[in-house]
């Protein structure tokens, strides 16, 4: 077995693009759910506005790619508002609902042939983020990599993803920065005590509703922020990446990092994605040097098998280590008496 | 352990339910409220006294965290009305912000429709130039006949406009107007066309009506609880609320009013409020050192005794700067010990000049510490006054204890208990008979016969 290979892939992984975006998208979800309690199952409808924002005002309209990403954010503030001015009067599991299935109704309509003129159908909009590469530093032929002194290890992107990549990272720090800021403040009192319990904040005089909508806005900005990455980093805007599959991806990498702590959404991410990629990378070479024999497994069937084995580690991490990898043991034990 | 002071000023009011006070800080008229078929409330006017502890008691079932409820906001009541500090709370409407508001929409409404007819004339044939130039009269108009309107004194609360009764048709029409207008200027802009340049409109306009009508209904609804406890009328609760996962003096400072760092642009640049945090965290520790919390400062809230708890909630109601404290049954599930304590702060903070108003059903507690009692049975209030004279009250002894009290104690429990189960189902036929005979007194007392 190439071990060699199999670490760079998992390393590798911890910094490409879905790492990125998945990291955007937590963070995003960490302020619904981690920080103001709602439960939002719909996070991939966010990415998707964000996306398709930008997509259709570059395609269909033709504006300054500038503007797109204006209008890729003011479709998830329009988004949130209409998701959460009737549902967030009610219970938390209603929210819960209008998202998950609002995020099916997006994707469906994108996909539609009604709206193909739009959002390009099932073919999506490709090839609109031109002149996002064309500010590129780097050289698309040309690949690109951090050397560290002593260690032997070749993880290297091409100029565009290095690019797109470099602007991800910048985006994931500054947007820690904003959360971190945010939520160290009276904003962010109101956001954690809400989540706490809710009457107790309105019996305080604060307006617990208008709070949760301000927080669905931001962390649906934040994962619409995401959506723009991941069509910007793949030039391509499909409607059946947006599935709900994705959102519960997400959900995955925030739970693993710890959920309510301002870095857990990043850590969360890449270690999701280098589980993925180390279970691949072993099961694929063994499978080639024949370790696993072909009637228990094929060359074909690791990419759902990784799924299952991620999803074993996850169960061991819920049993084990129930606040995640940065959550505090002792506050999670804090119950209501 | 009465104050004179307060009671001073009730010596001599008549012993019935709905007396007026001389200085009352909150009335409540006509509040009823139901559940299917199960009046829960009906209370026809009750007036709480100003600068004194008023208990509100009655036997299980009664209604009075209803009742609380109602007052405070945290359900809304069928009919009714509150006034608090001389304002009245159970509509909106007819505040100063809401008439503004009502007016604007009004204006705005006929502006852009105005300026559609004159802009389609004026723009001849070019509509959307027209609706345009409609849309900018409309934007005009709003703002001198807004100023206008906030320089002219209240009108007659029977104008429909003025006291925002019309609000939810005007806005749902604004709503409508608007809509129209924003959406055929994004279609002109955005060179939109064939079916799309009909369909956006469409959707535009509908969905900014219903809008439109959603704000209307806002404006016209009641206070909500958050508003209340802006104005003064802050609460707890029975089960305590107190906020696990945060600290104590997060707990605290999360009730201080007025926080510069609770919009979220101003919170994100620390030094605009760490300034005004300092000083709501200094007035949190003297709160939290009154209460006797000090030393849990810095743990979370979770962590605290269940006594602890009622303190912190109180203490946290307090950082609010309430004029009205309305307690909901603070002595639930606490040891004699404390008890005593929570019945000492209690009264100071009648000393502080505060108001109390409490939820409690053990008379001992309500005699040793209340100024004045209020008795609910079934929905409605039986009766009123001093404790001394409420311990005596026939009715209350009835409500509590049923009419046959003075027999064994065996006789009394069992009493007790069966009565329990009709008071549950009784209340809608026992409104209707009192309602025929508009007899308040013999209600509890006839009832309770029944029910033995």
């Amino acid at each position: 077995m190439d071990w060699g290979s199999i670490f760079e892939g998992a390393i590798r992984a911890a910094f490409d693009l879905d790492a990125v975006v998945f990291a955007i998208a937590a963070i995003g979800l960490n302020i619904h759910f981690g920080y103001t309690g709602l439960l939002n199952f719909g996070q991939v409808g966010f990415m998707a506005a964000g996306a398709y924002g930008v997509g259709i005002a570059t395609t269909y309209f033709g504006w300054n790619p500038w503007v797109a990403l204006v209008v890729g954010i003011l479709a998830a503030v329009v988004l949130a508002l209409i998701l959460g001015l009737p549902t967030l009067r009610l219970r938390a599991d209603y929210l819960a609902i209008v998202t998950i299935a609002t995020s099916e109704i997006l994707r469906l309509s994108f996909r539609s042939v009604s709206l193909r003129e739009f959002s390009g159908g099932s073919n999506g909009i490709n090839g609109f983020a031109n002149a996002f590469y064309a500010w590129s530093p780097f050289d698309p032929q040309v690949q690109y990599g951090i050397r560290i002194p002593g260690i032997d290890l070749s993880i290297k992107f091409f100029g565009n993803r290095a690019w797109i990549l470099l602007i991800g990272w910048i985006v994931v720090v500054a947007l820690l920065i904003f959360v971190r800021l945010a939520v160290s403040s009276p904003w962010g009192r109101v956001l954690k005590a809400i989540r706490e319990d809710e009457d107790a904040v309105r019996a305080l005089g604060k307006n617990a509703y208008w709070f949760k909508v301000q927080s669905l806005i931001v962390g649906g900005v934040i994962g619409a922020i995401g959506g723009m990455v991941l069509s910007i980093g793949t030039q391509t805007v499909q409607p059946d990446v947006y599935s709900t599959s994705l959102t519960f991806f997400v959900w995955t990498a925030l739970i693993l990092g710890g959920v309510g702590r301002t870095w857990s959404p990043v850590i969360g991410a890449m270690i999701f994605w280098v589980l993925l990629s180390f279970t691949e990378g072993v099961l694929r070479q063994g499978v080639e040097n024949n370790y696993l024999p072909d009637w228990l497994i094929d060359g074909v069937q690791v990419g759902q098998v990784r799924f299952i084995m991620v999803g074993l580690g996850l169960c061991a991490l819920l049993i084990f280590r129930p606040q995640g990898i940065f959550g505090d043991r002792n506050e999670m034990a804090l119950e209501d008496r | 352990m009465m104050s004179d002071r307060a009671t001073a000023s009730l010596d001599g009011l008549a012993e019935q339910p709905g007396v007026p006070k001389p200085d009352p800080i909150l009335t409540v008229s006509n509040v009823s409220r139901s559940f299917g078929g199960l009046k829960a409330v009906d209370v026809e006017h009750l007036e709480i006294q100003r600068g004194m502890i008023t208990a509100l008691i009655g036997p299980n079932g009664a209604g009075k965290t209803t009742f609380f409820n109602l007052m405070t906001g945290f359900d809304q009541a069928d009919t009714g009305e509150r006034v608090f500090n001389g304002e009245r709370l159970s509509r909106r409407a007819g505040s100063a912000p809401a008439r503004r508001a009502v007016a604007s929409a009004g204006v705005v409404t006929v502006a852009l429709l105005g300026g559609l007819v004159v802009g389609g004339a004026v723009g001849q044939g070019n509509v959307r130039l027209g609706q345009i130039l409609g849309f900018v009269v409309g934007l005009t108009l709003l703002f001198f006949g807004n100023r206008m309107l906030l320089t002219s004194p209240p009108g007659p609360r029977s104008n429909a406009f003025l006291d925002g009764r019309a609000a939810r048709p005007l806005y749902g029409i604004a709503g409508l107007a608007t809509g129209l207008v924003v959406s055929e200027i994004a279609v002109w802009a955005t060179h939109l066309d064939g079916r799309w340049s009909t369909l956006l409109p469409f959707f535009g306009t509908v969905s900014s009506g219903i809008l439109g009508f959603a704000l209307g209904s806002y404006v016209q609804g009641p206070y909500s609880p958050h508003e209340l406890a802006q104005h003064g009328m802050v609460r707890t609760f029975q089960l305590t609320k107190s906020l696990t996962k945060l600290p104590v003096i997060q707990n605290m400072a999360l009730g201080a009013k007025g926080q510069v760092g609770e919009r979220l642009s101003r919170g994100l640049i620390h030094p605009l409020w760490t300034d005004q945090e300092a000083s709501i965290e200094e007035r949190a520790d003297e709160l939290l050192k009154r209460f006797k919390l000090d030393h849990m400062r810095n743990e979370f809230a979770g962590t605290l005794s269940g006594g602890q708890r009622k303190l912190l909630e109180m203490a946290r109601a307090l950082m609010t700067d309430p004029t009205l404290v309305m307690l909901d049954e603070p002595m639930a599930g606490v040891n004699p010990a404390l008890t005593q304590s929570l019945l000492e702060h209690i009264q100071g903070l009648r000393d502080d000049g505060l108001t109390v108003v409490f939820v409690e059903h053990d008379m001992d507690v309500v005699s040793e510490i209340s100024d004045w009692v209020v008795v609910m049975a079934e929905g409605r209030i039986i009766a009123e006054g001093p404790p001394v004279a409420i311990g005596r009250n026939q009715q209350v002894i009835d409500a509590y204890l049923g009419s046959d009290h003075e027999s064994n104690l065996v006789r009394t429990v069992d009493g007790t208990g069966t009565r329990d189960a009709p008071t549950r189902e009784a209340p809608t036929g026992d409104v209707t008979t009192s309602d025929d005979t508009t007899g308040k007194g013999s209600d509890g007392a006839s009832n309770s016969d029944g029910g033995v």
